[in-house]
């Protein structure tokens, strides 16, 4: 079979399933404090929005959906793979012996993990929504939803790609670099703040930049703003086709300095 | 080393906070690419920390009742609380859950000082990790003027911030002694709602307010105090955090000396020497 051949991989997304169940229970603990998470932030926004009724061409109900649907679908806006954390503690190793993508097999490992979020974290916050006010229907076009979900998935990879590669280049100072891309594709990205919301002009400008493409495209369109989805859902696709090689390149270009410690 | 046990305890605190200090001069001396990586990561991850609140407040011009200026305060309390712990309390002595579930908590227990000084200052470095301590002071200084707040209590509300702080996760990670490979991450985990310690909860319900100044004290780390401090509650609220932290600190050292005495029999088969920022 192809490396490029999905079934090859589907072993990876079901060992990565089962694991937490195999480890110990405490990894529940991340999906409680992200509930917890995400009720502060609709609480921030009914706090800020007061009695205003439309701001940055959004109104209150849109940001709590906004809000709410980016942690529900945190784990694929913002793919994490294990590629970074692997190589600090060496265990890439290993990978590099199998007859498949190194790369491949973390992306499976990662769809693998999705459905503990979904099962633990985005059905309860779902089954909650209308307890805590917010109405997670969407707005606007599902399908140009869908689209661009997906674009939001593949362009996310390809930025994790970018980013363990750059953990290469930064002598795998790796808590720096995953600290530093956690906080900036979280505030670029519109996933803490609507990009509409930011103040001095600043979201315009970070709409220009892929991280927007990752999270704030599909949710926009998800409640309805910023008229007609279509030229965003271009945006995505644009920023990934340019995303994989830039990734692939740096891969390569850095992979061959890859200094492993443990293992 | 029957010495140093004996000596007196401030003298010797001081002479090992120095010790700690100079080491860490060193390492930024030595190194310092990694060291500027570091400071300029600490100093991004501290600004996206309180950028949100800041973004949120300077777009609708405040939050609810807090003004500009308080909003400001808030974050700079905020941020203190997160660099003050940063400085003093950073090689993991925060993250204690990762030195107990690594076996390093020898490292401790080897030494001829009692447990608590060591954990009070293994933890110092006052250059490497001062990224964020000094954004706070900036945001402090931007802050001041627009706010009146009693400095007095301002300084002991914020050490009681950091008590509640550093013993939540001490409570937390001290099951990392029953469970040393389960639990080692375990405040990778209850420390990520410490980030939240910049939002005001004014608005969210009684339920979840209830929630984060007891079981998840994240509201006493920033938002009740400043409340306080600024006048916005009750007098009376100036010494609850400070109350608070009595309480969780004597929590703290309950649990964690039921775990050293638990660990005193076991020992750790999990020696690693990961952790300690190599």
């Amino acid at each position: 079979m192809s490396t490029l051949n999905p079934l090859r991989y589907r072993a990876f997304a079901s060992m990565a399933l089962r694991g937490p169940l195999q480890e110990n229970p405490f990894f529940v603990l991340q999906y409680g404090f992200a509930i917890v998470e995400t009720l502060l932030l609709l609480a921030l926004w009914r706090a800020a929005y007061g009695g205003h009724r439309v701001v940055g061409g959004l109104t209150l109900p849109q940001v709590l959906t906004y809000t709410l649907m980016a942690h529900v679908l945190s784990a694929q806006l913002r793919p994490d793979t294990e590629f970074a954390g692997d190589m600090w503690e060496g265990r890439v190793a290993v990978r590099f012996l199998r007859p498949v993508s190194v790369f491949g097999q973390y992306v499976a490992e990662t769809l693998g993990r999705w459905l503990f979020r979904v099962v633990l974290f985005a059905a309860p916050v779902l089954a909650l929504a209308t307890v805590l006010g917010v109405d997670p229907r969407p707005r606007g076009s599902v399908p140009a939803f869908v689209v661009s979900l997906g674009c939001s998935i593949v362009l996310g990879f390809a930025v994790d790609l970018c980013i363990a590669a750059l953990m290469i280049w930064f002598e795998h100072d790796y808590w720096s670099v995953q600290m530093l891309s956690n906080a900036v594709v979280a505030f670029a990205s519109g996933f803490l703040v609507p990009l509409a919301l930011l103040p001095f002009g600043v979201g315009r400008v970070l709409e220009w930049l892929p991280f927007a493409s990752m999270v704030s495209a599909p949710l926009r369109i998800y409640v309805g703003a910023g008229g007609d989805p279509w030229p965003l859902v271009a945006r995505q696709a644009a920023w990934a086709v340019v995303a994989w090689p830039v990734a692939a390149g740096l891969w390569r270009m850095l992979r061959q300095r890859m200094v492993l410690y443990g293992g | 080393m029957a010495a140093s046990q004996t000596s007196p305890a401030l003298p010797a605190t001081l002479r090992l906070w120095a010790a700690r200090a100079r080491m860490d001069a060193m390492f930024v001396v030595r190194s310092p690419r990694i060291a500027v990586t570091w400071l300029v990561t600490d100093l991004m991850v501290a600004v996206v920390g309180v950028a949100v609140v800041a973004l949120v407040a300077a777009r609708f011009g405040g939050i609810g009742t807090w003004s500009g200026y308080h909003v400001l305060f808030l974050l700079a309390y905020s941020a203190l609380c997160g660099g003050v712990v940063d400085v003093l309390f950073s090689f993991n002595v925060s993250m204690i859950s990762r030195r107990i579930g690594r076996g390093q908590l020898d490292h401790a227990l080897l030494q001829p000082h009692p447990m608590w000084r060591v954990l009070l200052t293994e933890g110092f470095s006052p250059c490497s990790s001062a990224a964020g301590l000094v954004s706070a002071l900036v945001l402090m200084a931007w802050a001041g003027p627009g706010v009146d707040v009693p400095v007095g209590w301002m300084l002991v509300n914020l050490a009681a911030s950091v008590t509640v702080g550093l013993s939540y996760q001490f409570i937390w990670g001290s099951i990392a002694f029953w469970a040393p490979m389960g639990a080692e991450e375990v405040n990778s985990r209850t420390g990520s709602v410490i980030w939240l310690r910049a939002y005001p909860l004014d608005a969210a319900g009684r339920g979840l307010r209830v929630l984060l100044l007891t079981a998840l004290p994240t509201g006493l780390l920033a938002w009740f105090p400043a409340r306080a401090l600024l006048g916005l509650s009750s007098p009376w609220t100036l010494w609850a955090t400070p109350a608070a932290a009595g309480v969780f600190a004597a929590l703290a050292a309950l649990v964690f000396r039921k775990g050293l005495r638990h660990y005193a029999r076991t020992g750790s088969r999990r020696y690693s020497d990961r952790g300690h920022r190599r």
